[in-house]
């Protein structure tokens, strides 16, 4: 028996690779705070206060290992890659959930992996718009996700914990269909 | 040897002469070049017989040269995967090594032994199956049916293919400004205005080649010969990173907000796609259709319209025929024919004239001569071995037809045209009735500033309009001739024979003549024969084509493979699979999961050789007895914060929520609007402002979709957020008389005695010092029990801390079935078997949890006097009157027992029955009606499929510690 629980993660890392090309996925575990918020003002003052940019509904804003991205008028994810609380004001502490368990990041690396993504993506990923945002919440075929990303070569992807494995073994399908 | 094939280089563009190919026709070896079809390859060899009808059995031979084939229906098999019917030979490329064989015939399909069938067609006419095989009463099961299986249907699909293409086809998105679903001049046309205003255009061709009817029509753009007009716009295309160019992919259908679904055709290197394409405005220039004349015997092989004589001749440098009879409507359509005949070194024997009729048609398996009825009545022959028909061009309009709904049918011309041009789809060209090449061109680039106009591209569309319609001189000069076997349907042998007789049996709505007739069904969905078919019910029943109508469209425009539909979710990727944060650790305990929606869930946990019965009874006794623990890790879960928290769930749930002191947890209702029973839960209360409430399973998407609808929408003004938690913390329940023992083991930071931790409580802390946990004093097993929340990444750690503690308190794993026999036992409910869409609290005996002193939602409607009648199903426990008797899961209720000639009175139904290992009996709940007045009642469960009946005792439903001692340790 353990003497303390350890947090564990649901994937190892993964390679696939076809001939002449490969991807590698790998899971990190992050915090994440979601933010719900009545008012938009108050919601752009939290965004402001956390990384000292505006951050308007659509965008995602990286700013000291935390990353903002900010779905709506009224709603944020708050992505720590390290433990730091105190980053979430306590006057607005209210309004963020801990959904750091729920949700799981990969950070998936290929070459062109975001057109790859975007085929299967409902949203337009290379839609004036999102390429901008560099940010996007879509349906991948059935599953939710939440992409964003600073290269066109590695990209952030929020997964549900309990579909995680499901879409690793089936987004491996699709890459050795292609 | 290719005999059919044109050696001059003249002709062929879409074949590549250096890439010889072999292929297999029904066990025959021939050979063809690289871009040929089956069906020109087929030609090229001198081959027309290739296959037989559908009813009939008649030789049929090669019709068209595209996607509207209705009678080159062959099976192919590609090369390392199993063979695919129902394919037309004239859109499918050649391969080598391809082995095509062909359908419906028996010995083979020169002698087939039920081409017999053709001497009955006067028998085997429209409809003739509802008038005959109606008696005996016993033939139809016994004989009719199987014999009617037998010959229905064409094509077998085999399932011992390889599986390569369903390996490979995939299903992927593509989004754009503009979709140009078409290749030929007004498509080009469009793309080349639309590409070069910078937009995202993509243009798809169903054929292999760009350029649609340009590539056999030939002629001049301008200028510029035909063929280099193609090469140098769709070079210019292919230069434009913002265009996307797909060949050989069909649009099949047509959906609301620019949504167009296209099959891509795979090949050797290509995997077989399956598009989602988003577009902001389509433009349809998918062109138009020719229709063949109606006359007799005019089925058979060696008939052929005349825009594919002349593409076969060419795009594919293939001579059909050596002598032709041409009978085409409009003149200038017949010159070009005659003139490309005649490059092609096929003689012109003579062309039909329009006061003249054809009679006949001679030649079984190949056209041998035509017998022309004269303006003087007399009857000449002339021999020949092709026929060229066309009695006119149908515009493609079907994609148009999938949302726009009715199309409009043209006055003069008598074929449908899209109704109008204000939707997110566009016609261009021949698709809205515009025939000549300059006007579609001018159309072409008219329609594409359109589009971009009504998106924003441009301010204004200055291009300047065409006619909206040019017609050519449609058929009015050669009329259709009636009588035996001239046919309307090719696919469906259907004649005009059948159609008249159709019509005199009363059936005059278009709708119904195609429904009794089968006239534009199949694989081939009319395209040749509909407006054939309306324009005849028309002129028989004196009305216009327009006040006739026409059917629906819709989609697939034409088969599309289900390979390709379903990509890669097959096997076990048909649907995403949800596993609990405790899957490695039930993985390490030999569980056997079991999918229940989507989540694969801990079903039981075998020891050695137990049986599924053995293993639950073990976990029931064992939970019963000591303790065990259970995945609950799948309920809904969900965080209410803010001030008006407390009079959001008040709201909400149909029981009292007010005044909870923190650190209780009530058991809550859910109602929908119309009073029936939506959900059922816990809410508990952690802070001033600060709620977590559950929900079942099964409906935990539902009430969170229904909670946060209501916030936004409904309730705005309450000041509340919600968070759904329920991937965040796993839940594990501790059940059973020692759960409290086992409890007390763990380090938390605070006190779980009887006293400090009673039932219906919550305790938020940590555990080890900084791992966050919620532990809710609940049961639903009946034991006293404890709800562990944990962050889910700890859950399979905690699962080896508690499997450590457990052992000295014989601790056992249970899953769903204990689970449910557990509940059972205790008359607790289920959603999905109690919760059923149809029963209220006062059903199931919990109208005392309904608030009388609040408003909520569902109230007005549950006190609806038909809600609370004592007719209503109410919710009842069972037990069998002899202990020994079992009791059939899926039985009804029923006032007497079972009798195959006495109709049973059906009072209620079963919603579960186990046999209790507790109380060493079968046990069951059900919904009887009047059931809460009927206790000690006998009446039968009854099984008319089992055909079986057990004697029942109707009492309370809850089987087990009616005192609730045990929920207290």
């Amino acid at each position: 028996m353990a003497d303390y629980l350890v947090r564990e993660t649901v994937l190892d890392f993964i390679e696939c690779e076809k001939v002449g090309y490969e991807i590698s996925i790998i899971e990190c575990p992050v915090i994440v705070f979601e933010g719900q918020f009545r008012n938009k003002s108050e919601l752009d003052h939290v965004c402001h206060s956390i990384t000292h940019l505006d951050v308007h509904p659509g965008q995602m804003a990286a700013s000291n290992g935390i990353h903002l991205l900010r779905f709506s008028p009224f709603s944020l994810y708050v992505i720590l890659e390290q433990q730091q609380p105190a980053k979430l004001s306590t006057e607005h502490r209210e309004s963020f959930f801990d959904i750091s368990h729920g949700k799981c990041m990969l950070i998936i690396q290929g070459e062109s992996i975001l057109e790859i993504i975007g085929d299967y993506c409902s949203a337009d990923i290379s839609s004036s718009r999102i390429s901008q945002n560099q940010m996007v919440k879509t349906r991948f075929i059935d599953y939710e996700l939440v992409i964003w990303w600073h290269s066109d070569d590695k990209v952030n992807l929020l997964v549900d914990r309990s579909y995680l494995q499901s879409f690793v073994e089936f987004f491996r399908s699709l890459f050795f269909r292609r | 040897m290719q005999i059919n094939r044109i050696s001059s280089s003249e002709f062929g563009n879409a074949i590549d002469r250096s890439k010889p190919l072999e292929f297999v026709f029904d066990g025959q070896k021939l050979t063809g070049f690289a871009g040929d079809t089956v069906a020109s390859a087929l030609l090229a060899n001198n081959i027309h017989l290739v296959g037989r009808s559908i009813k009939l059995h008649r030789p049929r031979g090669i019709l068209s040269s595209g996607i509207e084939e209705p009678s080159a229906i062959v099976e192919c098999a590609t090369p390392g995967d199993g063979p695919v019917p129902n394919l037309k030979a004239t859109e499918v490329l050649l391969l080598d090594g391809l082995v095509v064989n062909c359908q419906n015939n028996w010995p083979s399909r020169k002698y087939d032994a039920f081409g017999v069938l053709s001497y009955g067609s006067r028998l085997l006419t429209a409809g003739f199956y509802y008038k005959t095989f109606l008696w005996p009463n016993w033939g139809w099961h016994r004989i009719y049916e199987k014999v009617i299986r037998n010959f229905a249907g064409i094509g077998r699909v085999h399932t011992s293919g390889s599986g390569t293409v369903a390996a490979t086809a995939d299903k992927r998105h593509k989004h754009c400004h503009i979709l140009i679903i078409g290749s030929g001049p007004a498509g080009l046309s469009a793309a080349l205005a639309c590409s070069r205003s910078g937009i995202r255009v993509v243009l798809v061709e169903q054929e292999p080649n760009f350029g649609g009817s340009l590539l056999w029509r030939k002629g001049f753009v301008g200028e510029i010969s035909a063929n280099l007009w193609i090469s140098q716009a769709v070079e210019e295309l292919k230069q434009n990173p913002n265009v996307d160019l797909l060949s050989h992919t069909m649009v099949f259908g047509h959906y609301d907000h620019g949504l167009a679904l296209a099959y891509q055709m795979g090949s050797n290197n290509d995997p077989h796609m399956f598009w989602k394409i988003r577009a902001d405005r389509i433009l349809l220039a998918s062109g138009s259709i020719e229709r063949p004349l109606a006359f007799p015997n005019n089925d058979r092989p060696g008939i052929m319209l005349a825009g594919a004589v002349r593409k076969y001749v060419n795009c594919y440098a293939v001579r059909p025929g050596t002598k032709v009879f041409i009978a085409i409507a409009d003149e200038t359509e017949r010159d070009a024919a005659i003139a490309d005949c005649n490059a092609a070194g096929i003689e012109v024997v003579e062309c039909l004239k329009p006061d003249q009729e054809i009679v006949n048609v001679h030649g079984r398996h190949r056209v041998k001569a035509v017998s022309i009825k004269t303006s003087n009545s007399e009857t000449v022959r002339y021999t020949c071995d092709l026929m060229c028909v066309s009695a006119g061009w149908t515009p493609t309009v079907h994609l148009a037809g999938h949302i726009q709904g009715k199309l409009t049918i043209d006055e003069f011309m008598q074929v449908p045209t899209p109704s109008n041009q204000g939707g997110p789809l566009l016609s261009v060209g021949a698709s809205r009735g515009i025939f000549e090449l300059n006007s579609i061109l001018k159309d072409g680039q008219y329609q594409a500033h359109q589009a971009m106009s009504q998106i924003g591209v441009i301010e204004e569309n200055t291009e300047p309009q065409p006619a909206a319609v040019e017609p050519v001189n449609f058929p009015a000069s050669i009329q259709p001739v009636a009588g035996h076997n001239a046919f309307v349907d090719f696919q469906n042998d259907v004649t005009h024979d059948d159609l008249t007789q159709t019509l005199a049996e009363g059936y005059r709505d278009i709708e119904l003549v195609k429904r009794y007739t089968a006239t534009g069904m199949g694989t081939d969905q009319g395209k040749t024969s509909w407006v054939n078919a309306s324009q005849h019910v028309a002129a028989a029943i004196g009305k216009l084509p327009k006040a006739l109508g026409h059917t629906t469209f819709r989609p697939p425009y034409s088969p599309v493979p289900f390979s390709a539909i379903a990509g890669a979710r097959i096997g076990n990727f048909m649907k995403p699979i949800r596993r609990t944060p405790l899957h490695q650790a039930f993985k390490k305990l030999n569980c056997v999961f079991q999918t229940s929606g989507d989540w694969l869930y801990s079903r039981y946990f075998p020891q050695e050789n137990e049986t599924l019965e053995q293993a639950v009874n073990r976990e029931v006794r064992t939970v019963r007895s000591s303790v065990g623990f259970v995945d609950m890790s799948t309920l809904g879960k969900f965080e209410i914060k803010g001030p008006d928290a407390e009079a959001f769930l008040t709201r909400l749930y149909c029981s009292n929520v007010a005044a909870m002191p923190i650190g209780k947890v009530r058991y809550g209702l859910m109602l929908r609007e119309d009073g029936i029973l939506f959900d059922d839960g816990t809410i508990a209360r952690l802070g001033d402002h600060h709620y977590v409430v559950t929900a079942t399973t099964a409906n935990s998407e539902a009430v969170w979709r229904w909670m946060t609808r209501l916030a936004q929408t409904q309730w705005s003004e309450l000041n509340v957020t919600l968070a759904n938690v329920s991937e965040h913390w796993a839940a594990i329940a501790i059940a059973g008389p020692k759960s409290r023992d086992v409890l007390s083991k763990f380090n938390f930071d605070f006190e779980t005695g009887r006293r400090e931790f009673p039932f219906a409580s919550v305790r938020e802390g940590v555990i080890d010092i900084d791992v966050p946990c919620r532990i809710f004093s609940v049961s639903y097993s009946g034991e006293l029990s404890f709800e562990v929340n944990i962050p889910a990444g700890y859950a399979n750690s905690f699962i080896d801390q508690l499997l450590d503690i457990g052992q000295d308190f014989g601790l056992t794993p249970y899953g769903l079935e204990t689970l449910d026999v557990l509940r059972i036992e205790k008359g607790h409910i289920s959603a999905g078997r109690e919760i059923d869409g149809r029963t209220t609290p006062y059903d199931l005996g919990l109208g005392k949890m309904v608030s009388v002193n609040k408003d909520f939602i569902g109230r007005s409607l549950l006190n609806r006097s038909g809600l609370n009648s004592n007719e209503r199903m109410q919710f009842v426990g069972l037990t069998a009157t002899n202990q020994r008797s079992t009791i059939s899961p899926g039985g009804v209720l029923a006032s007497q027992q079972y009798s195959k000639h006495t109709r049973q009175d059906v009072i209620g139904h079963l919603t579960a029955s186990i046999y209790s290992p507790t109380l060493d009996m079968w046990i069951a709940l059900g919904l009887l009606r009047n059931g809460h007045h009927r206790y000690d009642d006998t009446i039968w469960v009854v099984s008319p499929i089992a055909g079986q009946s057990t004697e029942v005792r109707v009492r309370s439903t809850n089987f087990y510690d009616e005192t609730g001692e045990q929920l207290n340790g």
